[in-house]
């Protein structure tokens, strides 16, 4: 099950209004990995994922999906979209219905699907992402984190290949946007290929398998975390700055704290696993403080 | 006899002045009209509602987007009505909707979104009523866009400024409405001994206090929205056809 | 107006099936508006006020003050009605002479708009029942149950979702204005309302391009399918709605004639 399931070949597109958002990009997604697109407003993301999906057609180049061509006929684009999810960033604009449930349905209806398979669906969709306690409730009232998991869950409900996320995390707050990033994870280990747009270095960092840096429509780099975080002339060009982690752990490796051959850490927890066991060789001034109380008392 | 009655006008519109609450756009409230003229107002109705949904259904079938497109201009068209109008007098008032509407949309589409807007302001905000949705829909999505449309396309054709067919569109479509509404009344209502024509005078006078300070601060508002949206929406207004020129306010 | 929307998903009876609540508040307002007497609409009236502040549970302040929405149309209209003037000295009508005129109410008058103000309230008792214990939502499942065109059903499905949107971006942009000095002076109020209602009209459009978008993106193809939420129908319940309409309608037509004073 290895090998790409989506591919983009020197794509390029321009809006009505002349705006040039892609200019020859290409690129590769493998099936079950998870991917990230960084890059700077306007570089192109959201254009990129509307490509995937069929909403949007190059003006030139292609786009494969599981190694055939898109083509542009109603058919075929239900088959893509039933197998191409996208949660877009503002779930306002993508939830229709005030009541959850029905905009659950949605999807699955579209696919053909009976009531009874529908209602399976939404159920499942529900649970996978942790709502089912507010099924009931009016979309308008709604936190921003709860409305992006109902958008999520309309996705989910079409059990789609890839699932693309425009931000995902934007203007959510730090626990909530921990909790998504666990959601995209179990999204991830069931066997989807995940794919994410953020502004967020740190999150691209830790989660992602493969890293795309976009900028004015092309593809500026692409690489492991490791390999585009510890290029630093490319962050510079593009604005990126680097992963706190990535900081550090340079930090602790150029005064010497790290041998020069200590491997970059992933994982915040993975960093302070390497501190502490680097602290151990040295001595504790909690030692020292308990050592001269055992003195004092002597005294 | 003419002075005697403007005294008897002044003493409704204090009767009005007087009265609470805010000024809403002339809706008739639950239950005031009998049982036999709400079904006829209902009747009446029908045949525009139908019409209106046929020619969305036409145009739906090439252009699936346009459903959004009307979904989201009626809730414009709802929350347009929730908004308050300044006013000179303190009075605080809300404009109908019906004028920019109707230019937007075409009366075809407002019929449609109207009896919608109409029942959630019902059922939402308590304005108007379910027994009298087939009244009020006639005068507010059926009269009043007719009118506006009529008057808009008429001082468009015959060469008058913009901005002077926008503000008649507007204002005069309002009132429409409101006259349309107090015939409605008036016929049943009539008065004991001047038959309608008497009522429908007392009703009109009693709700010009009101109606027609909205009417005028509506046709106002939308030159001034229309201003706007022909030098920063061009795009959509072309999309909805709609001739892209300068207005002056 | 969002009160009446909150209460509507979290009441006592938000469970029960929303075709016996419409054909409850539907079945009495016709009883309402076709009863002959002003004692059977007083009746409806209480009836319909008891259940919704006690089964429904809506606090009853809340429901006085619904109750006078419409009394700045109500008084109006029956001052209306009830008021005649006259150029002649007349006996038939009882009331002051202004200017050497007739203004007063009469007899018949009187009765017409007493029995107004009966029916009118009557009836909104009806609607505020429904509106206070049925979401939106399952109203529009009626609906479309009873065989309403299905694309007047989908619009309204959206245009109630995006009423809220709508009116939450409205409430953005004039706390951006005031806070900006807006609105200060009537000639000010008025370009900022413009400009706040021309900003609304573009962000309209602008999501109803992206609404469409996001649907396709999900497959729409220019049909609006959905589920709808599985409620019971309960035959004790429809028995027990049938008992207080025959009542109501008993009351109705026992006190009929009882309004000639
Ligand atoms: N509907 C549109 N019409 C015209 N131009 C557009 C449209 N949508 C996007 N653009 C332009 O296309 C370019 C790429 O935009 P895109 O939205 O793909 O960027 P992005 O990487 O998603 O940015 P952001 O981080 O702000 O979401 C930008 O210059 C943008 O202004
Ligand atoms: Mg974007």
């Amino acid at each position: 099950m290895v090998g790409p399931i989506l591919e983009v070949v020197d794509v390029h597109f321009a809006y009505p209004d002349g705006t040039q958002a892609l200019a020859g990009m290409s690129l590769t997604i493998e099936r079950g990995s998870k991917v990230v697109f960084l890059g700077p407003n306007g570089a192109g993301k959201t254009t990129l994922f509307l490509q995937l999906n069929g909403i949007l057609r190059p003006s030139q180049g292609v786009v494969r999906f599981d190694g055939n061509d898109l083509r542009y006929d109603r058919r075929s684009l239900m088959e893509l979209r039933k197998n191409v999810g996208i949660v877009f960033q503002d779930p306002d604009s993508q939830i229709f219905s005030a009541s959850v449930l029905q905009d659950i349905s949605f999807g699955p209806f579209n696919l053909g699907m009976s009531e009874e398979e529908v209602r399976g669906r939404v159920q499942g969709a529900l649970a996978a992402v942790g709502i089912e306690s507010i099924a009931d409730r009016p979309t308008h009232f709604l936190s921003l984190g709860q409305k992006k998991r109902v958008a999520i869950a309309g996705v989910l409900a079409m059990e789609p290949q890839v699932i693309i996320f425009d931000e995902p995390t934007s203007s959510l707050d730090p626990k909530t946007a921990k909790q998504l990033l666990i959601l995209l994870d179990d999204i991830s280990r069931d066997g989807k290929t995940v794919v994410i747009s953020t502004h967020d270095v740190d999150i691209a960092y830790s989660w992602a398998d493969r890293v795309y840096v976009l900028e004015s429509g092309r593809v500026a780099d692409a690489g492991t975390p490791q390999e585009i975080f510890l290029d630093e002339a490319m962050l510079e060009r593009v604005d990126l700055t680097q992963p706190w982690i990535v900081d550090v752990w340079r930090e602790l490796r150029d005064n010497g704290y790290l041998p020069p051959n200590a491997l970059l850490p992933r994982t915040k927890s993975a960093l302070l696993a390497l501190i502490r066991s680097r602290l151990c060789h040295s001595f504790r001034i909690t030692d020292l403080v308990s050592e001269r109380a055992a003195i004092n008392e002597r005294g | 006899m003419s002075r005697k009655l403007l005294g008897a006008l002044g003493w409704f519109g204090l009767v009005a002045l007087l009265s609470p609450g805010q000024a809403y756009a002339m809706h008739i409230m639950e239950g005031f009209l009998p049982a036999p003229h709400a079904i006829l107002w209902a009747i009446v109705t029908l045949p525009f509602l139908v019409a209106g949904l046929r020619s969305i259904q036409n145009t739906v079938k090439e252009a699936p987007h346009l459903k959004m497109l009307l979904g989201l201009a009626g809730a414009f068209v709802f929350v347009l009505s929730a908004l308050k109008l300044p006013s000179v007098t303190g009075s605080c008032s809300h404009p109908t909707g019906v004028g920019l509407g109707t230019i937007l949309f075409r009366p075809a589409a407002m019929s449609v979104l109207g009896i919608i807007v109409l029942f959630f302001q019902a059922v939402l905000l308590a304005h108007g009523g379910l027994t009298t949705l087939g009244a009020n829909t006639f005068s507010m999505a059926v009269v009043g866009p007719f009118v506006s449309y009529g008057l808009y396309k008429g001082s468009c054709r015959l060469g008058a400024p913009l901005a002077v067919a926008v503000f008649l569109a507007a204002a005069l479509g309002d009132l429409a409405t409101y006259v349309t509404t107090s015939a409605q009344l008036a016929l049943a209502f009539p008065a004991q001994t001047g038959g309608f024509w008497e009522s429908f005078v007392k009703f009109n006078a009693i709700f010009a206090v009101t109606q027609v300070p909205l009417a005028i601060g509506e046709g106002l508002l939308t030159v001034v929205v229309f201003n706007l949206l022909s030098v920063y929406s061009r795009g959509e207004l072309r999309d909805l056809s709609i001739p892209v020129r300068e207005v002056r306010a | 107006m969002i009160h009446i929307d909150q209460y509507a998903y979290a009441n006592r009876l938000r469970a029960v099936h929303p075709g016996e609540k419409l054909a409850f508040a539907a079945i009495t307002a016709g009883i309402c508006l076709a009863s002959p007497s002003l004692i059977g609409q007083l009746a409806i009236l209480m009836t319909m006020a008891a259940a919704t502040v006690a089964i429904v549970g809506i606090p009853w302040r809340f429901y006085l003050k619904l109750m006078l929405v419409p009394a700045a149309f109500l008084l109006a209209g029956i001052v209306t009605v009830a008021v005649s003037f006259s150029s002649q000295p007349d006996p038939g009508l009882h009331g002051i002479d202004l200017w050497g005129f007739a203004v007063g109410i009469r007899d018949r008058d009187f009765v017409v708009a007493s029995s107004l103000v009966a029916r009118s309230l009557g009836t909104v008792s009806c609607l505020y029942f429904l509106s206070l214990s049925t979401p939106m939502v399952e109203i529009i499942g009626v609906l479309k149950r009873c065989r309403v065109p299905a694309v007047l059903v989908e619009l309204m499905t959206i245009i109630y979702r995006f009423i809220f949107v709508l009116m939450e971006t409205t409430r953005q942009i004039h706390t951006a204005q005031v806070s900006r000095l807006g609105y200060h002076s009537l000639s000010a109020s008025y370009r900022d309302l413009g400009q706040l209602t021309s900003c609304l009209f573009h962000r309209s459009m602008l999501k109803s391009q992206m609404l469409f978008v996001t649907l396709s993106s999900r497959c729409y193809s220019g049909e609006i399918r959905v589920l709808e939420p599985r409620r019971r129908l309960s035959l004790r319940r429809g028995l027990l709605i049938g008992g207080i309409d025959a009542v109501l309608l008993a009351v109705a037509l026992a006190t009929r004639g009882w309004q000639r004073w």
